[in-house]
């Protein structure tokens, strides 16, 4: 049932019964309005059962229960309805206020309702107050329900502009008089902000007006300006605007989040340590990436391992941080700092360090990070973020962004906001999400001079359409939120801990103060050490300190084996052949070795790598042209006249360099009856190629 | 990694693995330490590797170890923070321990107890464990055939689950020995501390968590000489498996020698004899013969005919499959491995250990050889290359032949006459695979040769021959690989190896490790062709002894004329 299909009149007859029942009275009676069959006991009255059953509410059956009375039908029906929505009671959530809107419009209407809630529409003050703006009342409604229409046709790409309006078949404006009868209560709802009892709305209108205040109050259920509930507590009847906007107006004051200290905080820098982690892959030559995708997804044995290699982290942190994006993201932004590149061959692609690379990974760690966050600083906001950059200040679009007036520094505001963290202890994150988005909202925040400051936000589609006030605080938020968990968390600067309430809370790490520029200097890691490794004699390279150049520059001669510290590499045959092939000599990596060793390296080792180095072989492949003579004699002859470029393979076989004989010296040949002639030879032979230009010329 | 101690000489990986550098300051504490829950698994120079495994850590608890106390160990002693899981997985291991106990009821079963009802319930749906559990007296009981002892242990290990097994040991036959305090040549004689301690660690005073399990020393460390530690303190009869006739009368003279033993006592079962006798030497041979594939082992019944109080299994190592099986049902005898190289390519090591016991006592080869007790060993590789025409030939040969080839590389008599030239005045052992080859270098040089086809009396008179010094050196096929009493043998030269074998390599650099007068030096030769599957081979063989903290010289020739320059 619809409450503006109701007989209001009627229900305002029996609202001034409800009125005066206690409150048990009147739950009692709830009981009983879900089903017209339902009875209840007859005590559960108590001292109102007599009013109760004189005022006809409800009426006795036979086995002694009572249940509602037949003409008390509607009021029944719209108590089973008012008890369902319990729109005043506590934040309405999107659900609930998506069932009431399934339930009181048909399907086109409210799925054009639904889907609108981010507009400036119903769920705002600026709804109720258009209304009241306009003495049209009657175009008001043409508009409104030509929108609806319209939205409910299905789009037409040939169309895009809208169709002329059709006056609406049914009015629910009869009169002007019932115009402004409406108008009176929307106003009414207005100016006391918190719902009203709905037995209060004749007093809304003059005199004159009340005759028209059922069909005005439909008007304003139907074109939900108004809405009705059931107080739970006292389960008085009330009435107001949008529970959204009567939430967002009766709120408390935002407090500012408590600060508390903390223990066991993490705050490690992941995404620095999978670039490095990845980088260290990428320069065994070996970081295959799957050719046929379109983005860099890597051989899955090799995602796998480095699944084992990245850090580990919390369930609250890695809930945010699965393991593919982060893959994804490291590869993002070494490619964009171009320590590594996409390397496509005939036969593979790689995804290979580059030279920057070497140079990047020797400097310590802070030295890295303080890069990175440099490298993120200095990064512009772009008009609309169609792509994703992981190195971009801002992840993701920055629904703030469009500017009409003024020039707004989001990296100014976002770190206004982020500097308000507490030097000692820590916040909970919601709680200074949700302080923030409303007093630091860059529509609002008066820490942006005003000439600054964005006119609008912009919806999702880069469209520039001033939102509803509320909308924004929630854009505000989830920009925030965005920033926390994209790139405060994997940069390390914050550090984060879950407590037992299972909210997060966090500080500023000293990344964060250099990140804001609340430090000068940043501190992260470990200082590399020099002397890092042992090289054992059955080949395995013990790194006793973690040093990341060492294990980048070994990884081309070894096989990776372990992690962190510990026997990480193991020298082999097959990888010393690979650096070979990519011209590494054995001294050099004899050398390398020794670098890094705190040992003198066992004798067996050197040796055996020299051995390795030693057993390759270069091979120089060229083209050429071979001569079978048939016998001696004449490979003698034909050497003879084609001079010193032509070279005796065997006692009849003769090679001429290139890739085919110049007419003259074939003339020559000719001459001295010697006749050259291309070989029937087996297929597959080169000199049988048709894509050689010049083979017509042998 | 914000707490780095780089004083503290551990690192503990992630797979469980502890590295510990030797140089630390606190290198003998933390070694003392891991002895007690981890298993050594590899000592080269600079950073020995152990391991912590289920069963180690269920050793260190069954001698009263906590899981706090291991963990707590790891932390005080370790460079950097432990990985989460380890310490984890540690208190895991030990949690199982004397969760299951095996104890003895009456008559010839054996009762399985369980500390709770879900572990009692997890081991009732085991298939695994059904054919092995008969009856179920008590929710936290089952009824075990005495039979299934050995199986039933083997299963729970590898559910994970240890057992401690307080069934006990059926005395056996008493017989009461006793280790001589000179041996009969008059030289006063006494086990060597590490002999006695690991004889006693194997005994623990005659208690059910001792009377089974392996001892791992390096060759020539004297493992008989444990073995009849062993049999002094259990004082019953004794049958002791050994791999060849060689070894058995290697084994009855040393018992005659230092214990209280005499000829009647003493039974060999082998060969052409069948004595069974108070101490019975048994050969793995015979025990596994058959007439055919279908038949039964006949000679198993040796298991039976007497009250056997201890089993001893030499060269456990070599342990064949179908002795495995009998040893399954031997549970209820007291049982000893012995063995210098634990490694089987066959991986089954943990067989070794369920079934046998676990390693009850190992010591690093380097470790005996700074304290003097085997000889001190200097290992060379030889690479010399072929002539061109065998080159050729190995380039043309199918793989399968190519290591036959490089082996039978001919030059290789050059330089064993070269190496033996240059130790002309110590007793010298030319160890090959081929027999042909073999042969070849006995009749080039002049030299005996001992191999499969010579017979057990030809081996006994040349074996004396060699220990007097009537013959300065031997050519020997892989049978001198085991168990060759050889005390003067102070130079080996192996002119060619079975593949990659690492344990052959060991063994074979074992014949030489038994302490020597003077400096003590032992040469242990290897000869390969060079740039070959032989060379690839001979890396693999090294690893073992490389883990052993040997460090092979490489000498590569250049030409096959060349000669060694160096002093090898």
């Amino acid at each position: 049932m619809k409450f503006f299909d109701t007989d209001w009149n009627c229900i305002f007859h029996w609202l001034a019964v409800w009125n005066r029942l206690s409150v048990a009275a009147r739950r009692h009676y709830l009981l009983a309005v879900p089903s017209h069959a339902a009875t209840v006991a007859a005590e559960g009255y108590g001292g109102d059962l007599a009013f109760a059953l004189q005022s006809g509410l409800v009426e006795s059956v036979s086995t002694g229960r009572l249940r509602p009375t037949q003409a008390s039908v509607p009021f029944r029906a719209l108590m089973a309805q008012l008890a369902k929505f319990p729109l005043f009671d506590h934040k309405p959530t999107r659900q609930l206020l998506d069932e009431y809107v399934v339930k009181h419009y048909i399907r086109e209407e409210s799925d054009s309702i639904r889907s609108s809630w981010n507009k400036p529409f119903w769920n705002s003050l600026a709804w109720p107050r258009s209304f009241l703006d306009l003495a049209d009342v009657r175009g008001w409604e043409e508009r409104y329900l030509t929108w609806v229409e319209k939205q409910g046709r299905p789009a037409s790409s040939w169309r895009w502009s809208p169709r002329p309006s059709q006056p609406p078949k049914v009015t629910w404006f009869p009169s002007p008089e019932i115009g402004e009868a409406a108008q009176c209560l929307v106003r009414r709802a207005v100016d006391s902000v918190q719902p009203v009892p709905i037995l209060s709305l004749p007093d809304a209108l003059p005199e004159r007006l009340r005759p028209g205040l059922e069909p005005a109050l439909k008007a304003c259920l139907r074109f939900m300006l108004l809405y009705p509930a059931l107080r739970q507590d006292s389960l008085e009847a009330v009435i107001g605007l949008c529970p959204a906007v009567v939430y967002l107006l009766n709120r408390p004051a935002p407090v500012p989040p408590a600060v508390e200290p903390c223990k066991d905080l993490i705050g490690v820098a992941f995404r620095l340590e999978d670039m490095t982690r990845v980088l260290a892959e990428a320069a065994t030559g070996e970081c295959r990436i799957n050719r046929s995708s379109y983005g860099q997804r890597l051989f899955k044995v090799i995602e796998d391992k480095l699944r084992e290699e990245f850090v580990t982290l919390p369930p609250w942190l890695e809930a945010h941080h699965e393991f593919g994006s982060r893959l994804a993201t490291a590869i993002g932004c070494l490619t964009s700092l171009k320590l590594a590149e996409d390397k496509p061959s005939s036969t593979k692609r790689l995804l290979a360090a580059t030279a920057k690379d070497r140079k990047w990974l020797a400097q310590p760690a802070a030295n890295r990070l303080a890069g990175l966050l440099f490298e993120i600083r200095r990064r512009q906001p772009e008009k609309i973020h169609f792509s994703y950059d992981p190195l971009s200040y801002m992840p993701g679009q920055f629904s703030f962004g469009e500017m009409k007036k003024g020039d707004f520094d989001h990296h100014a505001w976002l770190g206004s906001v982020w500097r308000q963290t507490p030097d000692e202890g820590c916040v909970a994150l919601n709680a200074f999400l949700d302080y923030h988005a409303r007093v630091s909202h860059p529509l609002r925040n008066p820490a942006i001079p005003e000439a600054r400051r964005p006119r609008f936000a912009s919806a999702y589609d880069g469209s520039e359409r001033a939102l509803r006030e509320e909308a924004i605080e929630e854009i505000c938020r989830e920009a925030l939120e965005k920033f926390f968990w994209q790139r405060l968390v994997p940069l390390g600067c914050v550090q984060t801990t879950l407590r037992e309430d299972g909210q997060i809370w966090f500080r500023l790490s000293p990344a964060g103060k250099y990140l804001f520029g609340q430090a000068a200097e940043l501190a992260y890691g470990q200082p590399a050490a020099d002397a890092a490794i042992v090289v054992q004699p059955n080949f395995d390279i013990v790194f006793l300190q973690p040093n990341l150049s060492a294990e980048v520059e070994l990884s081309p001669l070894a096989e990776h084996v372990g992690n962190g510290v510990g026997t990480l590499f193991r020298l082999s045959r097959r990888r010393v052949i690979l650096a070979a092939s990519q011209g590494t000599t054995a001294e050099a990596a004899l050398t390398l070795l020794q670098k890094y060793s705190s040992k003198p390296l066992p004798a067996n080792v050197t040796e055996e790598l020299r051995s390795w180095f030693a057993a390759c072989r270069s091979l120089v492949m060229r083209r050429a042209v071979l001569i079978d003579a048939g016998d001696a004699e004449t490979a003698l002859r034909v050497r003879r006249l084609l001079g010193p470029d032509c070279r005796g393979l065997g006692s009849t076989l003769l090679e001429w360099p290139g890739t085919h004989v110049h007419p003259k010296l074939r003339a020559k040949l000719t001459e001295q009856g010697l006749f050259l002639e291309k070989s029937q030879g087996p297929a597959g032979s080169e000199l049988l190629k048709t894509d050689d230009p010049t083979e017509d010329q042998m | 990694m914000n707490e780095f101690h780089p004083e503290n000489p551990l690192i503990v990986q992630g797979d469980h693995t502890v590295l510990v550098e030797v140089d630390s300051p606190l290198y003998a504490e933390a070694r003392d330490a891991l002895a007690r829950f981890a298993e050594l698994v590899k000592s080269p120079e600079h950073i020995h590797t152990y391991r912590i495994t289920p069963l180690s850590i269920w050793n260190a608890c069954a001698v009263g170890d906590t899981a706090e106390t291991i963990v707590g160990a790891l932390r005080r002693l370790s460079k950097y923070p432990l990985p989460g899981h380890v310490g984890a997985s540690v208190r895991d291991f030990a949690a199982r321990y004397g969760c299951l106990k095996l104890t003895r009821r009456d008559g010839d079963s054996l009762v399985l107890s369980v500390r709770d009802l879900p572990l009692a319930e997890e081991m009732a749906h085991q298939k695994a464990l059904a054919p092995l559990l008969r009856a179920r007296p008590a929710p936290l009981e089952f009824e075990v055939a005495a039979v299934e002892r050995g199986r039933l242990k083997q299963a729970l290990i590898k559910l994970g689950f240890p057992t401690e097994d307080l069934a006990g040991y059926l005395a056996g036959e008493q017989f009461p020995l006793a280790l001589h305090l000179a041996a009969l040549s008059g030289r006063p004689f006494a086990p060597r501390d590490y002999q006695r301690e690991a004889a006693e660690l194997f005994h623990a005073g005659g208690a059910e968590r001792g009377g089974s399990g392996v001892i791992v020393l390096p060759c020539g460390a004297g493992k008989t000489i444990v073995g009849m530690a062993c049999m002094a303190l259990v004082r019953a009869s004794t049958l002791i498996l050994v791999t060849s006739v060689t070894a058995a009368r290697q084994w009855k003279t040393e018992l005659l020698d230092k214990t209280t033993l005499t000829e009647e006592d003493i039974g060999e079962y082998c060969g052409d004899n069948k004595d069974v006798r108070p101490v019975t030497l048994a050969t793995y041979q015979i025990l596994t013969h058959r007439p055919s594939k279908e038949s039964e082992f006949t000679h198993f019944k040796i298991f039976d005919q007497r009250d056997w109080g201890l089993i001893i299994y030499d060269e456990v190592h070599l342990l064949p499959a179908p002795v495995f099986q009998i040893t399954a049902s031997l549970q209820a005898r007291r049982r000893l491995g012995l063995t210098a190289t634990l490694v089987r390519e066959d991986g089954l090591e943990n067989e070794v250990f369920a079934l046998i016991g676990p390693k009850k006592y190992d010591v690093p080869w380097k470790e005996m050889e700074k304290q003097g007790w085997i000889a001190k060993a200097v290992c060379t590789e030889i690479r010399l290359p072929m002539t061109e025409e065998r080159r050729m030939d190995y380039a043309v040969a199918e793989a399968r032949h190519k290591f036959r080839i490089a082996s039978e590389n001919p030059g290789k008599l050059r330089l064993v006459r070269q190496l033996l030239d240059r130790h002309r005045d110590v007793p010298v052992l030319i160890i090959g695979m081929y027999v042909d080859q073999v042969e070849g270098f006995a009749r080039e040089i002049g030299l005996p040769l001992l191999s499969g086809a010579s017979s057990q009396a030809k081996r006994d008179v040349v074996y004396g021959q060699f220990r007097r010094g009537e013959i300065r050196a031997l050519v020997v096929s892989k049978i001198a690989n085991f168990s060759v009493d050889l005390p003067d043998a102070a130079v080996a030269i192996q002119v060619s190896g079975m593949f990659g074998s690492r344990q052959e390599e060991a063994q074979r650099l074992g014949r030489i490790l038994r302490p020597k007068p003077g400096e003590n030096q032992a040469h242990f030769y290897s000869l390969v062709s060079r740039d070959t599957v032989e060379q690839d081979f001979a890396l693999n063989r090294q690893l073992f002894l490389c883990e052993q903290g040997y460090e092979y010289r490489i000498i590569t020739l250049d030409s096959p004329d060349e000669s060694l320059s160096q002093p090898a």
